[in-house]
């Protein structure tokens, strides 16, 4: 991990100078990670542009990184908020559509039925998540879909700790009586309203 | 059976984690393109800035402004918004320039501003006056002019680097309707301070007319919707757009910057403005 960071560090220091091709390299270490962020929080189509964009930003910024703390997170927090940027051009409120399919997970030990089971399981979880307020559903996802730890999920979203901790733990609260039925609808309401 | 129930739920909650960790294999991201190729080719071209941006916010609110030494954020004020074309990412971004202050005129760009008010609107969350001064770390002020009374909607936004509070007036003597909102007046109130921007919009030759607020203020009057930038401490630029299709005055007041819209002259508007408190 030391030597990791110290080589991020190296690339930013060369990246300030003007080095792009540093930069360049900083890039294809996390792209991938930037790509699959700017997605999972709503970027959809744009996803492309926003991550490209957020790249660009970032450069620009390099000077406010303190090189003494991890390149990643600080990378993420720029592409989330071209994310969020992207999304008040339409609507703060929109619905953004979640990018989750059901996965065809072909296996020999599996009936159709338990395929199509599993199948509607995930519609079942993807539809819930998505029913979900947008800061519990951006903690959720960050935790689980991109598996950020806590501090980096609170970073990057630019929350306190004990917020993110709380959103996380509303939310799933607000999952489990979307995901059982039996609940009675005021609750689950009182639950998706909680902050 | 109820010493049972919290186990049961945190095991329930388990669960849940567990299913959503493996739902993270059924997101369906499109193939990245090359990007480490596309950022470096755009920065080569020179398009803008070439070298890292060490600007740095050049504030520091030290006294009685101290609570939003860490919540500061600079508002950018941008350019003429065109009513009826929509935005593009790769528009925006060579409308503000890739620091935010590289301000050009492109008016082709911009998004129209929303044209009913409802929650749609986007102004933000519903809420109480009294619940929007608890939320924010900014004093909230309400226009004393002849003709307005309370408010008759407030919404609150506090989400990272965009503390603000929306404040919603009727159509009443003095404040005629909105063309396409139907609102009398809307005042926008943002944790955060536009001054450094105002000398790039003229610079940039933006048809703005700078006035001052109750002798003291530096503000910026235009006819046409604006759209606003906010730039956080950590040099984050977020866009907040114009909501109603009409004139507004934009100024800074001990670290809060102000936006009132609605269908008033300039003379109007900076009464209304001379008047919060």
């Amino acid at each position: 991990m030391a030597s990791e960071a110290a080589t991020d560090a190296t690339l930013v220091e060369a990246a300030r100078n003007g080095d792009v091709a540093s930069y360049g390299q900083l890039v294809k270490r996390y792209e991938a990670v930037a790509h699959r962020t700017a997605f999972a929080l709503g970027a959809g189509d744009d996803t492309a542009d926003v991550v490209q964009e957020a790249f660009v930003k970032a450069y620009l910024a390099l000077g406010r990184f303190r090189v003494s703390e991890p390149f990643r997170p600080w990378l993420l927090k720029i592409v989330i908020n071209e994310t969020r940027n992207r999304w008040r051009w339409y609507s703060r409120h929109r619905t953004v559509p979640l990018p989750l399919v059901a996965q065809e997970l072909a296996s020999p030990v599996r009936t159709p039925e338990q395929v199509a089971e599993e199948n509607e399981r995930v519609r079942s979880l993807r539809d819930a998540l998505a029913a979900l307020p947008r800061h519990q559903r951006d903690v959720i996802t960050c935790r689980y879909l991109l598996d950020l730890t806590e501090d980096e999920t609170a970073q990057v979203l630019r929350i306190p700790n004990g917020t993110a901790k709380s959103r996380l733990s509303r939310g799933l609260t607000a999952l489990q009586a979307m995901l059982r039925p039996t609940i009675a609808p005021e609750v689950v309401e009182a639950e998706r309203r909680g902050v | 059976m109820v010493s049972d129930e919290p186990r049961e739920v945190n095991r329930r909650a388990r669960d849940l984690e567990a299913e959503f960790r493996k739902l993270a294999q059924t997101l369906d991201v499109p193939t990245p393109p090359d990007y480490a190729t596309r950022v470096q080719e755009r920065l080569e071209s020179g398009s803008g800035t070439t070298r890292p941006n060490l600007w740095r916010p050049p504030f520091g609110f030290t006294g009685p402004l101290g609570r939003l030494a860490t919540a500061t954020i600079v508002l950018v004020l941008a350019i003429a918004i065109v009513l009826s074309v929509p935005a593009t990412r790769a528009a925006v971004a060579d409308l503000f320039g890739f620091a935010g202050v590289n301000v050009r005129t492109a008016p082709s760009a911009a998004p129209s501003p929303r044209t009913t008010l409802d929650a749609a609107l986007d102004l933000g969350e519903p809420v109480t006056l009294d619940e929007a001064r608890q939320r924010l770390s900014f004093p909230v002020s309400l226009p004393a002019a002849p003709g307005l009374d309370a408010p008759d909607a407030v919404y609150v936004t506090d989400e990272p680097g965009l503390e603000s509070v929306n404040l919603v007036y009727r159509p009443t003597t003095g404040f005629p309707a909105t063309a396409e909102t139907h609102v009398g007046l809307l005042v926008g109130e943002y944790a955060g301070t536009a001054t450094p921007y105002f000398d790039k919009l003229i610079e940039a030759g933006e048809p703005v007319t700078q006035v001052t607020v109750d002798d003291r203020w530096p503000g910026i009057y235009f006819t046409d919707p604006h759209q606003i930038l906010v730039r956080d401490p950590d040099g984050l630029v977020h866009e907040d757009r114009p909501r109603l299709a009409a004139p507004t005055l934009v100024w800074v007041r001990e670290g809060v910057t102000y936006r009132l819209e609605g269908a008033l002259d300039m003379t109007s508007a900076l009464a209304v403005a001379a008047s919060m408190h």
